[in-house]
């Protein structure tokens, strides 16, 4: 990749998340200290917890007062626009990076009959039958987003004299991956079925991921809980594309290694309460475990993912 | 007490509506003149609980249990109505506080009323809101997945 390049990709990468997630830097040393993560996935939920109570407590009777002046419910609009502030952190499975804090989760979406945007995927919707809903989907690879809170540390190692040495350890850099593929979405009183496959069509990793999650979602009159779970297979490329260390970048401390493909599971719950018309109260928790051959990549420090968020959700 | 909420009304803004709400008004205003009143010049407060009712395809109405409260700083006559009945739910006379409970069946958005007598318009008024959740594109149920967002 050309150095102008690498600019933009970087400024991409900064201006894509401190807009979509007002991204604060957390610094957090991340060279196997298994207690430092424990209390590290504590303090995300907590600090999670403790917004969501700050901002109910500001939210206060205003609002119980602007419930008189609801518009009556429209025709379904072809936006879906929305935002949440509240605080959350997903962590980062990369040595020597910084968790993804959020404050700020953006949500835009515009659906039309056949195509429609949602988020950073571009769809074309090709059928639509009562029981199912098959689409061809092009988006931007999310396995990229952990390389773009990475630092260049000072490592202390040892040498064969068992003497300490200082080297630098940086994680190598990678790019975004423009993925196309096909989605089919399903849903009955069984629940919400989302399946999809894609592959690289930008030349990055040239692999593909399958995916499919299933949630049920409850609703009792304001209270909403949505359980979910779901598995994501990646193939050889890809894996070995985002988590591999060529032999060009190996070093001491990040030796060459070659991965193979994987199967991720994940599993998340969200709950949330309906305010009013537009505001709800959110919590979200979920984690995700990464396939063996990623988790035993050296430039990989935890073999998992967490994520939680609580705040406010407006939705116009 | 079970009560299916009757009243039609959609959007105060059509003549149809506007029409509606006037003859309610008006049915609730002839209802409540036996009363005898002085013009109230002190604030009138009206609470309702809950004020939302949230619907979907599979909970097409919302069976609650609606607790009133009104307050005012004088004393007077006061009739408690909504705007899809022309009968008054209930009447105080002399009093400045009352308070009203029902079970109802809501699948329309609607308003308490408090009226006064010889007055046509309400002294105070609550709106209990029906927010529908349309499913019917599961396209917006999709979840994008992007370490980005979290929700």
């Amino acid at each position: 990749m050309s150095s102008a390049t690498s600019t933009l990709c970087y400024k991409f990468d900064t201006a894509l998340i401190n807009a979509a997630t007002g991204i604060l830097s957390s610094s957090v040393m991340r060279f196997r200290h298994p207690s430092k993560h424990r209390n590290s996935r504590l303090r995300v939920l907590g600090k999670a917890l403790f917004s969501l109570s700050l901002l109910l407590a500001l939210f206060g009777s205003s609002t119980a007062m602007a419930d008189n002046t609801y518009p009556e419910p429209d025709q379904q609009s072809s936006w879906r626009l929305g935002a949440a502030l509240g605080y959350g952190q997903r962590t980062n499975p990369l040595v020597n990076s910084d968790n993804i804090v959020v404050v700020l989760d953006l949500d835009i979406a515009w659906f039309g009959e056949h195509w429609f945007f949602d988020n950073g995927d571009l769809g074309l919707t090709l059928q639509d039958k009562e029981n199912y809903t098959l689409n061809l989907i092009g988006r931007i690879n999310s396995d990229r987003v952990f390389f773009s809170k990475t630092n260049t540390r000072f490592v202390s190692i040892s040498n064969n004299v068992n003497e300490p040495m200082l080297v630098e350890a940086e994680v190598p850099d990678r790019d975004y991956a423009i993925e196309l593929g096909v989605e089919l979405l399903a849903e009955g009183d069984w629940g919400y079925l989302q399946a999809a496959a894609f592959h690289d069509v930008s030349g990055k990793h040239e692999g593909y991921e399958l995916f499919a999650e299933y949630s049920y979602l409850l609703r009792k009159q304001r209270w909403v809980f949505e359980p979910s779970a779901g598995l994501s297979w990646k193939s050889q490329e890809l894996n070995d594309y985002y988590y591999g260390v060529r032999k060009s970048e190996s070093s001491k401390v990040f030796p060459a290694y070659e991965a193979g493909a994987g199967l991720n599971w994940q599993a998340r719950f969200k709950v949330g309460y309906q305010l009013n018309r537009h505001w709800m109260a959110l919590v979200v928790a979920e984690y995700e475990h990464l396939n063996s051959d990623a988790a035993s990549s050296p430039i990989v420090d935890e073999s998992s993912v967490y994520g939680a968020f609580a705040g406010l959700k407006y939705t116009y | 007490m079970n009560r299916q909420f009757m009243g039609p009304l959609r959007a105060s803004n059509t003549p149809t509506d506007m029409n509606r709400l006037s003859t309610t008004l008006l049915a609730l205003a002839g209802t409540i003149l036996a009363f005898e009143g002085q013009a109230a010049e002190a604030p009138v407060t009206l609470r309702v609980k809950p004020l939302l009712c949230i619907t979907d395809e599979r909970n097409p109405d919302c069976d609650l249990l609606f607790e009133v409260e009104w307050k005012s700083g004088q004393p007077g006559n006061f009739c408690l109505g909504d705007d899809g009945s022309p009968s008054p739910l209930d009447c105080w006379e002399d009093a400045d506080s009352g308070d009203f409970v029902e079970q109802r069946v809501v699948d329309q958005s609607f308003r308490y009323l408090l009226l006064r007598p010889g007055q046509l318009a309400p002294v105070a008024e609550a709106r209990v809101e029906l927010m529908t959740i349309d499913n019917s594109d599961r396209r917006r149920n999709r979840r994008s997945r992007h370490a980005w967002s979290i929700l």
